[in-house]
């Protein structure tokens, strides 16, 4: 069973829509690996990309810690932007040291950890939406 | 939060693997051509699981094994796949004066890599554990 039939069977249940949760599960999961993610001057959390299709190779420079730009922040909206509902959805660091850290803090696996109440949260906050908005 | 931590790697020396051992925050100096494992515990946040009395977490407990190029690549399977009968799932690893306990919930294992003078396998234990306020 895919995890596609799987989101589907937790829809069913809860009256959801599969699109709108398998989303918001992306964008819980993406989120929290980016909040993990170690901060000394913000450049190891800016360069995570998020993307459709084929992953990013590159390496970006989208950091400051005191300065204009809020690297968190810029990564929250380009999850927010490019997340699909039901596309294959890359969230990559090309960063060398990228790897290394993962191995000491676990940001990734701690956030891969947490995913039950990921989906948890990701189907109740439809089902307030839902019941707010219908 | 802490606690597990102790407890799980308590369980690992318990169970008398036949590596040393690092963990964080101890000075141990790695000898070439001894087989060492390095051990991690990654402990999410905790939160309530019940009104009153009891509070939920999860995490990873890595258990980093390195190994001496030279070695066998079996040598080091054989090692991990000890680890992973020990630490079976759904096994509950407990402390019993400390009423503490994690059940694993998942294992996973990262493809080897050579590390300078070492090859580098890394197994990720997932445990989830419920505690009393």
């Amino acid at each position: 069973m895919s995890f596609s039939d799987d989101m589907k069977k937790i829809c069913k249940k809860t009256g959801d829509d599969a699109g709108r949760v398998g989303r918001n599960i992306k964008i819980k999961l993406f989120s929290e690996i980016s909040n993990n993610t170690t901060v000394k001057t913000g450049r190891l959390r800016g360069n995570w990309q998020t993307s459709t299709g084929t992953p990013k190779y590159g390496i970006i420079e989208r950091y400051a810690k005191d300065g204009g730009v809020n690297s968190g922040k810029e990564v929250k909206r380009e999850i927010l932007d490019n997340v699909t509902a039901f596309g294959i959805d890359y969230f990559t660091n090309n960063l060398p040291y990228a790897a290394v850290e993962e191995e000491r803090k676990g940001f990734v696996a701690k956030s891969i950890a947490n995913i039950n109440r990921s989906i948890k949260e990701a189907v109740e906050d439809v089902r307030d939406w839902k019941n707010t908005y219908k | 939060m802490f606690e597990i931590g102790k407890t799980l790697i308590n369980s690992f020396d318990n169970a008398e693997f036949d590596l040393p051992t690092k963990t964080e925050n101890e000075i141990y100096d790695p000898v070439i051509g001894t087989a060492y494992a390095e051990l991690i515990v990654l402990p999410n946040e905790k939160t309530a699981y019940s009104v009153k009395h009891t509070d939920q977490s999860n995490g990873i407990f890595r258990i980093i094994l390195r190994y001496p190029i030279g070695e066998s690549k079996d040598t080091i399977k054989t090692k991990a796949d000890e680890i992973f009968s020990v630490y079976k799932l759904h096994s509950i690893v407990t402390d019993t004066e400390n009423n503490n306990y994690a059940e694993i919930v998942k294992q996973n294992c990262q493809e080897g890599v050579r590390e300078t003078a070492w090859h580098k396998l890394v197994l990720d234990l997932y445990y989830q554990t419920f505690t009393r306020r």
